[in-house]
């Protein structure tokens, strides 16, 4: 009777055991967190490439709230699912591996957590360019959710619901063409949440992302400053780039290939995370996030809040993506 | 003060600053007191017995200055206050020069807790009021609304008081060493949540050396880990339903209504009992015997029964100090009935500056007066006639024991509107609700009995997995309580064999460990 990782989260029960149920259907697979849950619509893709002629099947298996530390954990479980057709996965550097205290102590966050996950935050935490206090805070966060999880700490209900419902979870979240992509447009009409509040503040965010236009040029013109003065120069954090090119590694060993997304709107500065994607090796990276690249989508009308694109948003960053793979795979056959 | 949770719905009761950040101190439950406890009784037991006292009050101003240091400042100045009303008193040789010195002390408690507890409430009565009389009022929005309530003050300051109207009465010899007197105020255990101890039950046992007792160590950890079990197994557990029934007041009826007022009333009774049961055994690991505040609520006869079982530190304090002050039950029918109604009154005055409260407790009040008069008058007079003993036939113990609960949800159902609003104006900022809105939808479809709208919703909302393990805990709690009925739970357990003893309380930790809540929820009574 051991747990799997994701007993936790609901939604991700859901994909990932249809996925082990249907696995032999998919050769690519999309990790990450909301950004890629959201934002990557597989049907797009798999449209772009198969019209160049690719066999490219995909499924989105990002989940909310996952930060780098938790689709260390999502990949590891991916390459134990039986799947000799997988040949591409991807891999979000959207994120350090903060997160938002208050989903502390939940069985959704408390589930994701193991040794080798809290192993791999405290490799990365003390090293981020943040003050101190923040740093121990975050450490001893990822500390005791593994110790909750190590001893089911209060979670007992969830393991037992876990165990006797898993069969009955709302299939909604499979997305409509279960594929995994389920943007937030759904979300705000779909009325078997999990939390009946979260409609409330999807709703709330999308409000205020609309309203207020300071905080949204504000946002916008982060980002774009924070790719005008990236320099090549600029050194990346050794313990993020340690940790991708780990995932890498273990994907290459199975002869896979990992493909690094760097998505638009991440709540990370890019200032961190633009260096580390730039240390990936070539022909693995994906970039669509800059504004001067990609005005459109810090567009209001491609935007849901201030973070995520809506529905219109995401079609457009899926075709960019698609747009780009086929490019990095066609040299790659060539170099073949 | 009130504020809203993490996660936005639900309504927690603790101290919060200005801009709404909720001071979290060492809570009973928290990992901090996990690691203070054992380091505190380390100490104790550890420095010369002449210094324990110390090690007492340097505890208690840890403890409470965790929440905040200001509230440490607030515990001196209560403590010197007292101190040297009660020695002055005592310098004293008539009752008359007595008094001005028991009016300082008073003046200092009372004040404070006025202040920090009361002002707002008071002012916002008299804006409301020259409001209906369309008069202007000047006073500019107060300075005193962004104050910080200090954590368990209505406790402190009557536990204080306590003292000096004992010395007063001649009940207690006042202090003379002020570090006795500041370790009884400084009492972590008892300080932020009750019992509200008396000085000459406290006091004695602080001025006494405690060697480390085996036995009391052992009683004390069986008590505290059952008041645990009581707080984060079912009442934190509670809260979920709670909260969630009273902020969708517009949709429930009937049953739900009647499921969440006694889901409340649990909640509230497993929550305070289980932080005393917590209190009673920390005091007791340190060689300390605390008074008792609950002896099983649930299984009382009537509502003056349910007085003696709920919050007893409370209600013998209003008891001692107000009730008897009144005249009791000496006086003439009408002035019982208005001392039972008035000292409810303020009871409810005691645990929140709002007036859903003090109408709660003024209807349970109502309510003892009305069985006052009842048993004064019709009892009296047919006992011991056919009709009283058809009546006691049919109307059995049981049957007392369920009315008066069923008596006490109809009131206490508005206990709760108050925080209800807070929350439900928190979340809705658009559209102000009044309480009364709130309470005339609960009290209009209380008696909808055909209807339990909302019921699944409110079940599913945590799944029914969650809904029946609770109602497994909440049946335990019960049988538990039956079955000891007013032994002491660690008296019993002891009284086990070893086996039949260990297994018992390894199950309550295991049930703790996997069921229990620990994301820092608060006791329900630190607001007062």
């Amino acid at each position: 009777m051991t747990l799997p990782f994701y007993w936790g989260d609901t939604t991700q029960t859901l994909k990932f055991d249809f996925y082990k149920k249907n696995s032999e259907k998919f050769n690519a697979v999309y990790l990450g967190g909301s950004l890629e849950y959201r934002h990557v619509d597989p049907y797009v893709i798999d449209s772009v490439l198969q019209k160049k002629g690719y066999d490219f099947r995909s499924f989105n298996i990002a989940a909310d709230g996952h930060t780098i530390i938790e689709e260390m954990t999502d990949l590891d479980g991916l390459l134990a699912v039986h799947n000799p057709d997988l040949k591409y996965i991807f891999f979000s550097i959207s994120s350090e591996p903060y997160f938002f205290p208050a989903n502390l102590h939940t069985s959704k966050w408390v589930s994701w957590h193991s040794a080798k996950s809290t192993i791999h935050a405290l490799k990365i935490i003390p090293t981020l360019p943040d003050d101190l206090r923040t740093r121990v805070k975050f450490c001893y966060f990822y500390v005791i959710s593994w110790l909750e999880n190590l001893f089911k700490l209060g979670q007992m209900p969830e393991v037992i619901r876990y165990y006797s419902q898993r069969d009955t979870y709302n299939k909604n979240y499979l997305g409509t063409k279960e594929n995994g992509f389920y943007p937030y447009d759904d979300e705000e009409s779909h009325s078997f949440m999990e939390y009946k509040w979260e409609d409330t503040l999807i709703r709330k965010s999308k409000e205020e992302y609309i309203n207020n236009s300071s905080k949204r040029d504000s946002l916008t013109n982060d980002i774009i400053s924070s790719f005008e003065n990236y320099k090549d120069a600029d050194k990346a954090n050794a313990a993020m780039v340690a940790l991708c090119m780990e995932a890498y590694k273990k994907c290459a060993k199975k002869g896979i290939q990992l493909f690094f997304i760097l998505p638009p709107r991440a709540r990370t500065n890019y200032t961190l995370l633009l260096p580390v994607f730039n240390t990936m090796p070539e022909g693995s990276k994906i970039e669509v996030a800059d504004p001067r690249k990609y005005p459109k989508y810090y567009e209001v009308d491609y935007g849901y809040n201030f973070h995520h694109l809506n529905d219109k948003g995401a079609r457009l960053q899926s075709i960019d993506m698609a747009k780009q793979l086929v490019e990095l795979m066609k040299v790659q056959r060539d170099t073949l | 003060m009130y504020l809203i949770d993490v996660h936005g719905y639900f309504l927690l009761f603790l101290s919060a600053d200005s801009n709404g950040n909720q001071i979290l101190g060492m809570l009973f439950n928290s990992l901090h007191f996990l690691l203070f406890f054992p380091i505190f009784c380390y100490l104790y037991f550890s420095v010369p017995k002449k210094h324990q006292y110390k090690v007492l009050i340097a505890g208690g101003y840890y403890f409470y200055g965790n929440f905040s240091p200001f509230f440490a400042i607030i515990l001196f100045i209560i403590t010197c206050n007292d101190f040297f009303s009660a020695k002055m008193m005592d310098r004293e040789d008539s009752q008359q020069k007595k008094k001005k010195w028991l009016y300082l002390s008073m003046l200092g408690n009372l004040g404070i807790l006025f202040a920090f507890k009361y002002l707002d409430f008071v002012d916002d009565n008299i804006r409301a009021l020259l409001q209906v009389f369309h008069i202007v009022w000047v006073v500019p929005e107060p300075w005193f609304n962004t104050w910080i309530v200090p954590v368990g003050l209505s406790f402190l300051t009557f536990q204080s008081l306590s003292y000096t109207i004992d010395v007063y009465k001649g009940l207690t010899k006042a202090e003379t060493q002020f570090g006795y007197f500041a370790a009884f105020t400084a009492f972590w255990p008892v300080m932020v949540n009750g019992p509200i101890e008396r000085a000459k039950n406290l006091l004695p046992q602080i001025r006494q050396t405690h060697d480390f007792n085996y036995d009391n160590m052992r009683k004390g950890l069986i008590r505290m880990t059952w008041g645990l079990f009581k707080k984060v197994v079912i009442a934190d557990r509670l809260s979920f339903y709670v909260n969630d029934m009273y902020s969708h007041y517009n949709e429930v009826s009937g049953w739900t209504i009647w499921m969440g007022a006694f889901f409340f009333l649990l909640q509230v009774y497993c929550d305070f009992s289980g932080y005393s049961d917590i209190a009673l055994g920390a005091a007791k690991v340190i060689g300390i015997d605390v008074m008792e505040n609950f002896r099983r609520p649930f299984f009382s006869k009537n509502l003056a029964d349910f007085w003696t079982r709920w919050h007893i530190s409370l209600s013998t304090w209003l008891t001692d100090y107000v009730f008897f002050y009144l005249g009791a039950y000496k006086a003439s029918s009408i002035k019982v009935v208005f001392n039972v109604i008035f000292v409810l009154a303020l009871c409810g005055l005691w645990h929140g500056a709002n007036w859903p409260m003090v109408i709660s407790f003024t209807m349970v009040g109502i309510c003892m007066a009305i069985r006052y008069l009842w048993q004064n008058n019709v009892v009296k007079a047919i006992r011991p006639s056919n009709i009283y003993s058809l009546f006691s036939r049919y109307f059995p113990g049981w049957a007392h024991s369920i009315l008066t609960i069923l008596i006490f949800l109809f009131c206490f159902l508005l206990f709760r509107v108050y925080s209800a609003q807070v929350t439900i104006n928190h979340m809705h900022p658009e559209t102000y609700t009044e309480w009364t809105t709130i309470a005339g939808s609960l009290y209009g479809k209380l008696f909808h009995l055909l209807s339990a709208n909302y019921f699944k919703e409110l079940i599913l909302i945590k799944g029914i997995i969650a809904f029946i393990l609770l109602i497994i805990f909440i049946v335990i709690l019960f049988l538990t309580e039956a079955l000891i009925g007013d032994r002491k739970i660690e008296d019993v357990l002891l009284g086990q064999d070893r086996i039949q003893g260990w297994s018992i309380y390894a199950v309550l930790l295991i049930c703790i460990i996997w069921f229990g809540i620990f994301n820092n929820t608060t006791f329900v009574y630190f607001q007062y």
